[in-house]
């Protein structure tokens, strides 16, 4: 048997084993007056629940064990830094914000420069008119700040067909043949030319793996919830990533972005089919990235993790809102992966992945309703009676005090729960360099405690938005794929109370319930029903970007990219202020019309791309007719992206420019 | 690394893009097991694993196995 097989027996046999235990000890207080309905329900929630934290347990016990042995958690061979290969880095971007996408470009192109052999592809999907042309315009200001020959790309799509994996098909379809790889980044991430070397020199030496996956640092936000992700992700991350691609070897994941991927294996294995039936569970396939890895592993390609390759980096979301936000498309995507984990030919590994991105948004619905059943049994009568007849004789029923089994069940629990953040710390606290990278040890005591008390207050407010999209995704309500807030941004009260007074709500009247009915259990739920109550202020509070930096101050939730320099990231950080400090102003869908210079660059830009598929705007004419008069206030954004799609249309709309122009 | 500082350069001044170089990409289909498709694989792969594999036959000619 191989290593990694045998690891792999070794976690299934103790995840099993610890979860028979938890359930064996809870069936037999259950069982105590008979197994009813209700309990069998309990019985069979609490064994999917506490199985799930087993594995992640489990899995941060592999990692830390890996980490501290220093085990060799990516067995592949890099080849010599001399490399023929050609990479695309490709940065798709959909209505992001202009500035900070061209900075982070720039920085990594800067990171490059020492090794070379990179071509950098800006893959628009923008549907705001007004973000394509500062795209177009932040392009040719890029271009005209490097050399002559840098070779930085800039294409647009009129309609952002499958999205991000449409896009990214859309390159590999029309210009992929040109490249042996591509990587892939998000509009937030950043990677260090050092990292994106050796994920060269790593497939040139492994010609059967496919992909590369190096796990992301969170950094460079400030808002306090942010700096918690960011603390957790480093301090945590590292030994979490290590148990997963110790267990998983050649049969990884792809996480969307920040991965290196070979271009071949991709065009014949990537492509994405639509799913039979309408969204949410049919239509395009929308979290992409599990799928395709899928699909690479059951054509026999290797997909790899490389946990220890630093110098990939990317934002978390500023806030709790925008997080569960984020999570709400997630959710949905991961949920849709229903429908193709039984596909055939798929390698157990990818079903694996797959049912672990369906529980990680299906356990909070779990315990929500494990909870709904707990207090059912609690409140409903039961029909033991306190004392039975022998004949005509009561005869006293023995009591049975099932506390301390119940004890032991909610102390294994919480050790499962807590113990990969203890494991987590060791693994960190072994290591002189990383503790002084996150502010020494106090500092991190402090933090990882704040931290555990933050989560355990967060736990429950997720746990009902989770139960809330669940609700709404089975109901058929699809979400769009919508541009993230990658600002820091503290939120207005307002937003923060219409988003979780129903959580206050919630956690009020099940406190004023338990106090009531059922005292003794209070305290049991003491933390579930606090985490609801404080919900409005923990989200206002965490979206501080002032307590972010006060934080900071006392030396809580320091990362590295915070006591010490990364130089790709503070480059960025300086390019986004140089641009912000020159940014041009007006509008710019009316500079195409009054800017001869933008104009042109625009039309030259059209020419590349094929026109648009669909017919063209009824009313295309009187908009011409408005824009050449100049009256464009009430343009929609499809009004003028008829305009600014069509070249005849803006020449026309743009000539009458040029007379007035000169009459005045 | 060793490139060609001259590609494309041709095409990017001021085009922004390379030439196309058009190349498919099958969508891979996902065909979801169903209880005769999984019993039919069931029983191709319990016989690949059990039943051993005829010796390649032996030439007439040459009395060696082809």
């Amino acid at each position: 048997m191989s290593d990694i097989a045998a690891r792999r027996w070794l976690f299934l046999f103790l995840v099993i084993v610890s979860t028979a235990a938890a359930v064996t000890k809870l069936y037999q207080v259950l069982l105590v007056d008979d197994l009813d309905l209700l309990e069998f329900l309990f019985l069979a929630l609490f064994a999917v629940l506490f199985g799930w934290i087993t594995v992640s347990f489990w899995m941060a016990v592999f990692g830390a064990f890996a980490r501290l042995t220093a085990a060799r958690l990516l067995p592949l061979a890099e080849g010599p830094a001399y490399s023929k290969s050609r990479t695309a880095i490709l940065m798709p971007v959909y209505n992001e914000e202009v500035t900070r996408t061209f900075s982070g470009v720039q920085a990594i192109y800067d990171s490059v420069a020492a090794t070379g052999g990179f071509d950098f592809f800006i893959l628009s999907d923008s549907t705001e008119p007004a973000n394509w042309i500062a795209e177009e315009v932040a392009w040719k200001e890029l271009r005209a700040s490097l050399e002559p020959d840098a070779r930085v790309f800039y294409r647009h799509r009129h309609r952002n067909i499958g999205r991000k994996s449409g896009n990214i098909q859309d390159f590999c379809e029309n210009w992929g043949s040109h490249y042996d790889y591509m990587v892939i980044l998000d509009a937030d991430s950043l990677m260090s030319g050092e990292t994106l070397a050796s994920l060269v020199r790593l497939m040139d030496a492994n010609p059967r793996a496919a992909l590369i996956q190096s796990p992301a640092t969170l950094v460079g936000r400030s808002t306090l919830f942010a700096r918690i992700q960011q603390f957790a992700s480093s301090a945590y991350g590292a030994t979490y990533n290590a148990g997963l691609a110790w267990l998983q070897g050649p049969d990884g994941n792809y996480w969307g972005h920040n991965a290196i991927i070979r271009v071949r294996a991709f065009q014949q294995h990537g492509g994405l089919p639509k799913l039979p039936g309408r969204p949410p569970f049919g239509g395009e396939i929308m979290s992409h990235d599990f799928v395709e890895a899928a699909f690479l592993q059951r054509a026999g390609w290797e997909v790899w993790m490389a946990p220890d390759l630093t110098g990939s980096y990317e934002e978390p979301p500023p806030t709790v809102y925008d997080h569960l936000k984020r999570d709400r498309r997630w959710m949905q995507g991961n949920l849709q992966h229903a429908r193709i984990i039984l596909a055939q030919g798929l390698r157990m590994p990818s079903r694996l992945h797959l049912a672990m991105g369906i529980m990680s948004y299906l356990s909070s619905p779990l315990w929500f309703l494990l909870l709904l059943t707990s207090l059912l049994e609690m409140f409903l009568p039961n029909g033991t009676e306190p004392f039975s007849f022998a004949g005509r004789h009561p005869e006293l029923a023995l009591s049975v005090s099932q506390t301390k089994p119940l004890l032991q069940l909610v102390t294994a629990t919480l050790v499962l729960l807590y113990a990969p953040k203890l494991l987590a710390l060791m693994v960190l606290l072994a290591q002189p360099e990383a503790v002084k990278a996150h502010g020494g040890v106090s500092g991190i005591l402090r933090s990882v405690v704040l931290e555990s008390i933050f989560a355990t207050l967060l736990a429950p407010v997720v746990m009902l938005a989770h139960t809330w999209m669940l609700i709404n995704i089975m109901l058929g309500r699809a979400t769009g794929w919508g541009t993230q807030t990658r600002d820091d941004r503290a939120l207005p009260f307002w937003v923060v109370f219409r988003e979780y007074w129903p959580h206050t709500l919630i956690g009020i009247v099940m406190s004023v319930v338990f106090y009531k009915f059922a005292p003794d259990s209070l305290a049991w739920f003491a933390p579930l029903l606090l985490g609801m109550i404080v919900s409005i202020p923990l989200v206002q509070i965490s979206s501080s970007l002032k307590l972010g930096i006060a934080m900071a101050r006392d030396n809580l939730f320091m990362v590295p990219s915070e006591t010490g320099v990364i130089p790709v990231l503070k480059r960025a950080h300086q390019l986004v202020e140089k641009r912000e400090a020159a940014a041009r102003s007006g509008d710019y869908r009316q500079l195409v019309l009054d800017d001869p210079e933008i104009r042109a660059l625009h039309l030259k830009l059209l020419e590349e791309i094929p026109p648009p598929a669909e017919a063209p705007h009824p009313q295309l004419p009187a908009l011409i007719d408005a824009a050449r008069r100049r009256e464009t206030a009430g343009f929609s954004r499809q009004d003028w992206l008829a305009v600014l799609s069509d070249p005849a249309s803006i020449q026309a709309a743009s000539e009458n420019s040029i007379s007035s122009g000169l009459r005045t | 690394m060793d490139r060609d500082s001259h590609l494309f350069q041709s095409e990017m001044l001021p085009a922004s893009m390379p030439t196309r170089r058009p190349t498919a990409m099958p969508a891979q289909p996902v065909v979801p097991w169903t209880f005769a498709r999984l019993f039919t694989a069931s029983v191709d792969w319990l016989m690949a694993e059990t039943v051993p594999a005829l010796p390649a036959p032996i030439s007439t000619t040459t009395k060696r196995r082809v």
